[in-house]
């Protein structure tokens, strides 16, 4: 092809692929065209040969598809057949391939002699790393060992990781048992999403989909800044009002006036923390005009009240939590109307200082019968010192109102990691848990897990580990002597950071990092691995829909960088149980050369018969992300259960035998659902819907009484301002990857504070000057914004976390929500002084 | 030449304002208009130059969303491992 009909051929693919993603987001087309058929798709006319993946960012989870050539990628393109997105990305789509290319890629293993970081070969970094494991595990047992791993480890990744520490260790250890000191960074990010979910329903992660988002008439956002954090679902959003815009309304709650905020037809600006009170009033709202759905209460819920006064986790190994943290006692419906009346619309006004009109309308909203109600929410909820507590609130309302579980309506508790759930949450790399919800602490867990691994059961840790803040505060007491972290980085992400770099600098550590550029974690690292990255290496995720997406690998590797399997594989094989067998004999028992699809089907096989099915692998890598529970109709096809019986009633059936679950707990979507309710014809089960996960609390969801309680730390006199922290719109969390893209270093290259106008003009600041920000844990300077993209309350200072060069976690506070375990990274106390 | 693609939406008060700036801006070729919604290509020297323009697509008045859609960057792959 010539030059010229080179680029006429390239722009009339980018138009019509353009067009065709238009009429898909106008609702004119249900599909776009599937340009790549099925897997490994053809090479085009350009000699680029495209391949299904899943963006690497963030926890939307768009489906990509890659084009490459030579072994490079040379194109990208929104995957019109992935359902999450439907064609589209976001801008940071144009920066996929190049986080892949940066300058300063590591490309061998690193060691530390004499202080400084030196190339070594493969061999001697595995060898010295399997002999420190060894005089560790044998001197001081498994607790001297803690991983820290990421929702952005693939599934197959984080499936090694937990095998590794948690039923390979025992075979070294002197105590026999393996570690559960392994814990992902989405503890700072999901935790008390998970803790919810668990207490509430027995069961991790969203009933609904991201299709709700078509169904729903009214959105309530929570302090989520969904325009800029997860852009292509707030399209999503924006699509539904633009086809109906005087029915649709969008309720925006938060402390800083965001592109959310904009676009809402109601801002509700709220103190820090009194979500708490916002949300029991709008449960007192319902209980008080009645709006409650009285069959559903009857028929599936169950009221509880929690324990209060449960502490901030400030003191080291939670000496400051009450053992009953995390109680929950029976009550009835009466005592929870009662409990609920106190939040009066007057009452909250003033907790929150939100107007008293403002609430009443945003509470007639989401209790109206007539409207179909989503609400979404991330950090602002979890990263709360009464994180789980804030999401249980939501969780009342949905429950009270009967607005779960179907289509548009529903609590959704968005991620921002690529696999926080498929991996992190799924997969269960958490100091408590095991696979497919399973936890460490029950007996009878251990035993699938150790059947399914085939190992003795006592070999698996029945004593859960020290969960993030704690691991690290492990660090600083001496009781961890060796921690391994991948993909992650800890060294620039923890609260109250300063601590935790001293210690790895002076404390008896061994410190091993795998990751794909330094960072501020390198240079504490004794060991630096190269690692391969996204397409540089088969891998699956899974989004926050539940859906599991697949790709090949793609592209190679630099240098001589490697997977994190085929790492933990060399040091396993490193590590002799005795003269015949190593560790990696016994947890990676896999054909090397076509691995994943063993690992794959052991995987899946914790999940299959209880609600939590993975779809097969074939599934997973012929289509383009599919929603479990992913259920086959007859046991003959698939799967531990029969509902042949029920199959007849079940929307969305597959010609294949199977269904992927949009709506869990809903009998006309979920064979789940449909197959308990014939089963149990004693009961009634409005609208269809069952938790039937909820064995402990005779399958009910759990509506629980918690108060407004303050925070960990608020401002006084000597630190008058609240300080939160997030992310920027360029930047992706510590910036290791997104600051390797000129594009983005140039358009925002480093951190300031975000400032209210009133504020700065008090203190006479301008845009640009240098303000010290000063917390009791240290001091930092930033210049300053006034007027940016989004306008903090007054009295709020708000500073994204990503430049390594001025690090905000320097003066945040290492409190954490005592049942989550989850830090607050949104609420401490500091001063503001011009310099 | 890197090429592009992209998806914009805008208020529909907007949206003649929106396309006739659009319209203005060098670099950019309007394939589609429909229910307040752009689909454009863009044809520019860089990665950067394009994202530059989104960006100032992005702050124009009345726009809602700027999507990427396709994005081909063979040259510019070449250019770089050249350097
Ligand atoms: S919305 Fe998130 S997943 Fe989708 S393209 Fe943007 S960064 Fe990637």
């Amino acid at each position: 092809m010539g030059a010229m009909d080179r680029r006429d051929f390239i722009k009339s693919t980018a138009a019509s692929l353009a067009v065709s993603s238009l009429l898909v987001s106008c609702g004119k087309k249900e599909k776009g065209e599937p340009l790549v058929q099925k897997i490994g798709g053809e090479i085009d006319a350009l000699g680029i040969k495209w391949d299904k993946s899943v963006c690497r960012f963030c926890g939307v989870g768009c489906g990509v598809l890659v084009g490459r050539k030579n072994g490079k990628v040379v194109a990208t393109k929104g995957d019109p057949e992935c359902w999450s997105n439907k064609g589209l990305n976001c801008i940071k789509g144009y920066f996929l391939s190049k986080i892949l290319y940066g300058k300063d890629r590591l490309t061998t293993p690193l060691i530390r002699k004499n202080g400084k970081l030196v190339s070594a070969t493969w061999d001697e970094a595995l060898d010295l790393i399997a002999k420190k494991y060894e005089e560790i595990l044998k001197r001081d047992g498994s607790d001297a060992v803690a991983m820290f791993g990421t929702g952005q480890w693939t599934i197959f990744e984080g499936y090694a990781a937990v095998k590794f520490m948690k039923a390979g260790l025992g075979f070294i250890s002197k105590d026999g048992v393996g570690s559960n000191n392994i814990d992902p960074n989405a503890r700072m990010c999901m935790a008390s999403a998970v803790a919810a979910f668990m207490r509430t329903f027995q069961s991790d992660e969203p009933m609904g989909t991201y299709e709700d988002i078509e169904h729903a008439d009214t959105f309530f956002t929570w302090g989520a800044n969904m325009a800029e954090m997860h852009p292509v679902l707030f399209s999503r959003i924006i699509d539904t009002k633009l086809k109906n815009p005087d029915r649709v309304k969008i309720v925006d709650l938060g402390t800083q006036f965001t592109r959310v905020s904009e676009e809402a037809d109601l801002y509700l600006e709220f103190k820090p923390q009194t979500d708490l009170a916002i949300a029991n009033y709008f449960a007192n709202y319902i209980i008080k005009n009645k709006l409650y759905d009285e069959d559903f209460v009857k028929d599936n819920l169950v009221f509880k009240k929690g324990e209060t006064n449960i502490g901030y986790g400030l003191k080291d190994k939670g000496a400051d939590i009450p053992k009953t943290a995390g109680k929950m006692e029976k009550i009835s419906f009466d005592e929870y109307k009662k409990f609920v009346s106190t939040y009066t619309a007057k009452y909250t006004s003033k907790l929150s200082g939100v107007p008293v009109e403002k609430l009443r309308e945003a509470a007639k909203l989401i209790s109206d019968p007539n409207r179909k109600v989503c609400s979404y929410w991330t950090m602002g909820f979890n990263q709360h010192t009464r994180g789980t507590w804030v999401n249980h609130l939501v969780y009342n309302i949905h429950l009270l109102t009967g607005k779960i579980a179907k289509p548009g309506q529903g609590p959704f508790s968005l991620t921002g990691q690529p696999s926080a759930c498929g991996t992190a949450r799924e997969v269960g790399t958490f100091v408590h848990r095991l696979p497919a919800d399973m936890v460490v602490k029950v007996a009878k867990h251990r035993e699938i897990a150790a059947k399914i691994w085939k190992i003795p059961v006592e070999k698996i840790n029945p004593k859960v580990g020290l969960h993030t803040i704690e691991m690290f505060r492990a660090i600083d007491n001496g009781q961890i002597k060796l921690l391994w972290t991948q993909v992650t980085n800890p060294f620039h992400s923890m609260p109250n950071l300063n601590r935790f770099t001293k210690a790895a600098k002076e404390r008896d550590i061994f410190i091993i990092v795998s990751d794909v550029y330094p960072t501020r974690s390198t240079e504490v690292a004794d060991v630096v691995l190269p690692s391969a990255m996204w397409v540089e290496k088969e891998g699956a995720y899974g989004n926050a829909e539940r859906r599991t997406q697949h790709w090949n690998k793609i592209a190679d590797s630099p240098g001589e960088a490697r997977t994190e399997i085929w790492q933990m594989w060399e040091v396993a094989k490193r590590l002799k149980v005795d003269a015949n067998r190593t560790v990696a004999d016994i947890i990676y028992n896999y054909n090397p050369d076509n691995y994943y699809e063993e690992m794959w089907d052991e995987y899946r096989s914790f999940t299959l018969g209880i609600g939590k099915d993975l779809a097969p692998y074939n599934v997973i890598r012929e289509e383009h992300g599919v929603c479990w529970p992913y259920v086959a109709k007859s046991k003959a096809v698939n799967g531990k259960k029969d509902f042949s019986d029920v199959w007849a009633d079940i929307e969305n059936t597959e010609p294949n035998g199977f269904v992927s679950v949009k709506w869990r707990y809903n009998a006309r979507y979920d064979p789940y659902a449909a197959k308990f309710i014939k089963e149990h014809p004693e009961r009634s089960f409005k609208d269809g819907i069952v938790f039937y996960k909820a064995s402990k609390n005779d399958y009910r969801a759990t509506v629980l009484a918690v108060p407004y309680e303050p925070p960990g730390e608020s401002p006084d006199n000597e630190y008058p301002f609240w300080l939160c922290t997030g992310r920027v719109l360029e930047h992706w969390h510590t910036g290791t990857m997104t600051m390797r893209v000129p594009e983005l270093r140039r358009a925002v290259p480093r951190a300031v504070v975000n400032l209210n106008e009133d504020d700065a003009r008090k203190m006479g600041i301008k845009r640009g000057d240098l303000v010290r920000i000063s917390s009791r844990r240290g001091s930092v300077v930033f210049p300053a914004d006034i007027g940016g993209r989004s306008v903090p309350q007054k009295g709020l200072v708000f500073i994204p976390f990503f430049d390594e060069t001025r690090m905000v976690n320097e003066i945040t506070l290492d409190q954490y929500d005592p049942i989550s375990k989850e830090p607050d990274y949104k609420k401490c106390a500091v001063k503001v002084e011009k310099v | 030449m890197v090429i592009s693609s992209l998806v914009i939406s805008s208020s529909p008060t907007a949206f003649d304002a929106v396309c006739d700036s659009i319209g203005k801006m060098p670099k950019i070729e309007i394939v589609e208009k429909q229910d307040s919604k752009l689909a454009i290509v863009l044809e520019t020297d860089s990665t950067e130059e394009a994202v530059t323009i989104a960006s100032e697509i992005q702050s124009l008045d009345g726009i809602l969303n700027v999507e990427l859609v396709s994005h081909f960057f063979e040259d510019e792959q070449k250019q770089e491992e050249n350097q």
